[in-house]
């Protein structure tokens, strides 16, 4: 699975920074045609910000190089807001 | 027993002693060898640390508000919030390019990359200032519900992170027109890439829990 999503996955900085800006706009587009429509839109929006996120953090920020308790910190930041949103789509569908 | 004794005071000693014992060479080496400052990445924790408490505090108030937040979100200007976005992500693509040039002591490339990214950067203030005049005939007031006020709160609060964000790339690009970074001595420009990096991670959470709300 790691195998197909770093094949899948942009190469370098510049393919990682046309597929932000496609998810960017993408994101956007979903929430302005789907907001309240489909109630498990919420799990696709905050799959799309945890994917963004990470683009951000091994691309740009290039947090595999960095110490590794910095490394944790990061990862463990760009999950919380999606996760909260999961539980938010979640107790929104109920 | 004046074997034990030297080795107890050995002990105290190494115990009490005010300096960090020497860290073995091949550590500082890997340490070096990591992009940015040590000071820069705590910075950025600082800031993680800052934004989850007002996560916290949006996902408090939109549980215990919901169709505040429901009718607020469609309100607010979802183009400016989308090009906020492209904004922070292009000039953080812009500083990527710079450091890569830098690293390879491309100093023409560098100065043109970091010039790039600093002008971009300022589509930032410019595209709020705009939204800031949008809002108001909008409706979107920060005493008027639970939804605007944090809505407020939290980005304005970014906004003010990217102004010192902003003011730290126009000194790394004096820094940079000077030739100052070479490979080997680039911490500064690595450092001021570390911190628009997490300033644009932020700000896709805003963006996602804002303009893209579902």
């Amino acid at each position: 699975m790691k195998r197909l999503l770093h094949a899948l996955g942009p190469h370098n900085a510049t393919q990682a920074w046309g597929l932000l800006a496609l998810l960017t706009v993408a994101s956007a587009a979903i929430a302005v045609a789907e907001r309240g429509v489909l109630p498990w839109i919420g799990w696709l929006i905050a799959a799309l910000v945890a994917w963004k996120a990470w683009l951000v953090a091994e691309h740009y920020l290039e947090v595999a190089d960095a110490a590794p308790v910095f490394r944790r910190i990061v990862r463990v930041f760009i999950s919380l807001a999606p996760l909260a949103l999961v539980v938010t789509a979640w107790l929104e569908s109920r | 027993m004046p074997k034990i004794k030297s080795t107890l005071s050995v002990a105290a000693t190494a115990s009490l002693s005010l300096t960090d014992p020497p860290a073995p060479a091949n550590a500082e080496a890997a340490e070096s060898a990591r992009p940015g400052y040590t000071a820069m990445w705590v910075g950025i924790t600082c800031e993680f640390v800052e934004f989850a408490v007002f996560f916290v505090v949006y996902f408090v108030a939109r549980w215990s508000y919901p169709e505040v937040f429901r009718a607020g979100a469609p309100r607010l200007w979802t183009l400016g919030g989308l090009l906020i976005t492209l904004v922070m992500l292009t000039s953080g693509y812009l500083l990527v390019r710079t450091v890569l040039a830098v690293r390879r002591d491309d100093q023409r490339a560098a100065r043109v990359w970091m010039t790039g990214a600093f002008i971009v950067s300022l589509g930032y203030p410019l595209l709020k200032w705009l939204e800031i005049q949008w809002n108001p005939a909008h409706g979107v007031i920060a005493g008027n519900n639970a939804f605007f006020t944090v809505y407020y709160y939290l980005t304005i609060n970014h906004f003010m992170h990217s102004a010192w964000g902003i003011l730290g790339m126009a000194w790394v690009l004096l820094r940079v027109w000077q030739g100052a970074y070479r490979p080997g001595n680039l911490k500064g420009v690595e450092s001021m890439a570390i911190y628009w990096h997490a300033t644009d991670i932020v700000w896709l959470m805003l963006f996602s829990l804002f303009y893209a709300f579902v």
